[in-house]
């Protein structure tokens, strides 16, 4: 290679015998030669390049950029198969390839689709190496991971099937500014255990980003592109410039001097090039975490070898400087993330991932306690964490084992719009319910989040369980029944959800809440469709509806098996149903309350699922 | 993710003013939404001309900036930056182009060339973009200032008058550097 000072006198050189005549300009050349004479060789090959027949880029590359754009287009408009997968719309595009959303054909769901870059498949090998980590961090099947369908070709395109996350990247979310450090401890912790059990599986990820953090609407986190940077990284050597081990680096050189790439994450052993071990998505993701805080990266540079440069020699800015009232626990474990040398970090993603959860409940039970001390908790509303002994007083027992098969499956929980009043009950004094629903998330058994309250539309999974909380201003009897299978009549069959055992009363006490199941909660059984359940309050024992108590024992699981109960239930639901209803939500706390005149009070509460 | 929905004027040239505020998320969120502009532009083009085209000068990055910065308020180092932007947009979208091609033709794939693309085919220029691709990443090497009047010219479409804004030089200098990275590509790629 030309040295650049030479390169720029070649330049002058040129400039100088391009404004030369024939034979002055061979004189000039020939001087050249003898002084110079490496620099004489170069300078007459350019003149004689230079005065070739024809032209060279006389023209902008104009119309070869419509083809090749054309191509491509052609390639994954809307509309197209890829596989069995149609292309609905572009998501967005990045260093590591296009993603769609797509629809899978024969399952009739969304899917993001993927198209990896033809330089990344280049070669077979390394290509099975990525399906293979990439498909083994999907199988771990941890919900923080996104799941991937499928990683195929199809028409010599190679293409990536996901599930679709209805969100936004962690960057996208940053853009509005730096996360309160309860919202970003959640996020990490999240995004630790699935790099967590990925290390356990030997999958080291090596490029943790916000870019390649979703969060979906109801604020979890997915890890994407797992195995995919090594992909990336390992480029034919053709590829290779300065620029080619910052693999997510998409653009250099846009302005002079200026190098525009995303090593910002990077731990320094892979900006020096080093062989990278687990250790390096701890520094990465310290470095996420530092942002979430700061509002900004803790490495920074005008061009990539800056970055870089500042991530092997140079110590971020304190957190507690870049984002005053940041948790000390929480600057100390981000310090640790990021220490320079791997051997002075977190030694496994398991012990960062100790320390996140640690300080997470700390802060909680902080929060908590200032609350209670303020008083902003009314009496009748206690947190849920305090209401378990007070439910003794309702559920005698709390076997609930029916509820296992009754199959509650459950998503997007909408209220039916009241029905036009078909009398009006002027004298008759007004009744209200409240109640909420709240999801636990679990996976394989365990429980992995806080409860949540659901608020707006949740995708649910079958491992997900729920437990409705309903309570009234006024003391009566409560009875919740759920549609169960159709029988040959055509009508439903119905199961007692509550009272939840044969001896247990209906009785609710004004401004009680009751948890159903409580401490227990139902579970999906995973078939899709919708769940109705009717709720019924009323302001004396229901005789229909007490006669089915009997069924909520352990043989028949609260399932109705008496016809003759059954057709009581009917009738009396299509006396009561629906009485005139208004229904209030509640934004905050995720509370729906039901207000109708009249001595019983029947409400519908659907709740479907894909 | 992003949204789909289309980017407003407004939202690109705000953009353009954090980027150059040294807000390098701005950036992330530009290239998209200037990618998705390129092709969407180039397609209508395609659309609204099908069959031979002539080469024009007119750019599609030209018509990205017009389509995409509110004129009113864009600065003109924000200009000169959406300018430089999407040079080197089209420039990646060119060169990975011309590698997937090659990757197919390499696995036996023989395109089929519909009759519309068999006509444009004689207007294509020779140059192998591949090669074309390394040679500029040499040349940046020694003189990043040479290959970024190629990026601009060549894959941006831009005159020298407008690269020489977009880099602060001088209409001289631009010339020069032209003139000079054009005989060492050509001697280069021996074209």
């Amino acid at each position: 290679m030309i040295p650049p000072a030479d390169m720029r006198r070649l330049e002058q050189l040129f400039y100088q015998a391009a404004q030369l005549g024939g034979d002055e300009r061979a004189a000039f050349v020939s001087r050249i030669r003898e002084s110079e004479p490496e620099l004489g060789i170069e300078l007459e090959a350019l003149l004689e390049a230079d005065a070739r027949e024809g032209t060279f880029m006389g023209a902008p590359v104009v119309d070869a950029a419509l083809d090749a754009i054309a191509d491509t287009i052609h390639e994954v408009q809307p509309g197209r198969m890829l596989g069995r997968y149609t292309v609905v719309s572009p998501i967005g595009k990045g260093g590591m390839g296009e993603v769609f959303l797509a629809e899978d054909s024969q399952l009739g769901r969304k899917v993001a689709l993927k198209l990896l870059p033809g330089r990344f498949t280049d070669s077979e090998d390394r290509l099975r190496r990525f399906v293979q980590e990439a498909k083994a961090a999907s199988a771990l099947n941890h919900p923080n991971i996104i799941t991937i369908h499928e990683i195929g070709d199809a028409d010599g395109t190679h293409f990536i099937a996901t599930e679709f996350i209805e969100g936004r990247t962690l960057r996208g979310h940053l853009a509005r500014g730096k996360l309160a450090a309860s919202e970003a401890l959640d996020i990490a912790t999240q995004v630790a255990g699935a790099i967590e059990a990925a290390h356990k599986a030997g999958i080291v990820h090596r490029d943790i980003k916000p870019e390649n953090i979703m969060i979906r609407r109801d604020g979890y986190a997915k890890v994407l592109d797992f195995g995919l940077a090594k992909l990336a990284q390992a480029q034919p050597a053709a590829d290779a410039s300065v620029d080619s081990h910052f693999s997510t680096a998409i653009m250099n050189s846009t302005k002079p001097g200026m190098v525009i790439g995303t090593p910002r994450y990077m731990s320094p052993e892979q900006a020096r090039g080093l062989v990278t071990d687990s250790r390096t998505d701890i520094f990465s993701l310290g470095v996420v975490i530092y942002e979430m805080i700061a509002g900004r990266a803790p490495f920074s540079g005008d061009t990539s070898l800056d970055v870089a440069a500042a991530i092997i020699g140079s110590e971020p800015d304190p957190l507690s400087e870049v984002a005053p009232g940041v948790p000390s626990g929480l600057e100390r474990i981000v310090g640790k993330a990021m220490r320079k040398d791997r051997r002075d970090r977190y030694q496994s993603m398991h012990e960062l991932l100790a320390d996140l959860k640690d300080l997470r409940d700390e802060l909680a039970i902080g929060e908590r306690r200032e609350k209670m001390e303020k008083g902003r908790i009314p009496a009748e509303q206690p947190p849920s964490r305090g209401r378990k002994s007070r439910m003794r007083l309702v559920l005698v027992a709390v076997g609930l084992v029916f509820a296992v098969s009754a199959g509650v499956a459950v998503v997007l929980p909408y209220l039916r719009p009241p029905a036009p009043p078909a009398t009006e009950a002027v004298a008759a004094p007004e009744r209200s319910i409240r109640y909420s629903i709240e999801v636990q998330k679990y996976r394989n058994g365990k429980p992995y989040l806080e409860p949540i309250r659901l608020r707006d539309d949740i995708n649910f999974e079958k491992d997900y369980r729920l437990r409705l909380y309903i309570g009234s201003s006024q003391s009566g009897y409560l009875y919740l029944l759920n549609e169960g299978p159709e029988l040959d009549s055509g009508k439903p069959s119905y199961i007692v959800m509550f009272p939840t055992t044969a001896n247990g009363s209906a009785f609710l006490d004004a401004n009680r809440q009751v948890g159903i199941p409580e401490p227990e909660w139902f579970q999906f059984d995973g078939q899709s469709g919708t769940e109705k359940i009717w709720l019924v309050w009323a302001d004396r024992e229901v005789a229909e509806l007490e006669a089915l108590k009997a069924f909520s024992n352990e043989k028949d699981k609260g399932f109705v098996s008496d016809a003759g109960k059954r057709a009581g239930v009917d009738a009396f639901l299509e006396a009561n149903t629906p009485t005139a209803t208004t229904v209030e939500r509640n934004e905050t706390t995720a509370e729906a309350t039901v207000r109708a005149r009249g001595d019983i009070l029947v409400h519908i509460i659907r709740l479907s699922h894909r | 993710m992003p949204t789909s929905g289309v980017p407003t004027q407004h939202d690109v040239t705000i953009l353009l003013a954090r980027w150059s505020g040294g807000d390098k998320a701005a950036l992330d969120e530009l290239v998209p939404l200037v990618y998705v502009e390129l092709r969407r532009l180039a397609a209508s083009y395609l659309r609204r001309r099908p069959g031979p085209r002539p080469l024009e000068a007119t750019s599609l990055v030209h018509e990205a900036y017009v389509q995409l910065t509110d004129q009113s308020s864009i600065t003109f180092e924000n200009r000169a930056q959406f300018f430089g932007l999407a040079a080197k947009l089209m420039r990646d979208i060119l060169v990975d182009h011309a590698r997937r091609r090659h990757a197919a033709k390499r696995g036996g794939n023989q395109l089929m060339l519909s009759l519309g693309e068999a006509d444009r085919v004689g207007t294509k220029p020779e140059i192998d973009l591949l090669l074309l691709d390394m040679a500029l990443k040499r040349l940046a090497e020694t003189e990043a200032g040479y290959s970024r009047v190629v990026e601009l010219r060549y894959f941006g479409g831009l005159t020298i008058e407008e690269t020489a804004e977009a880099m602060h030089l001088s209409h001289a200098t631009v010339e020069r550097y032209w003139n000079f990275a054009r005989a060492w590509l050509r001697r280069e790629l021996d074209a």
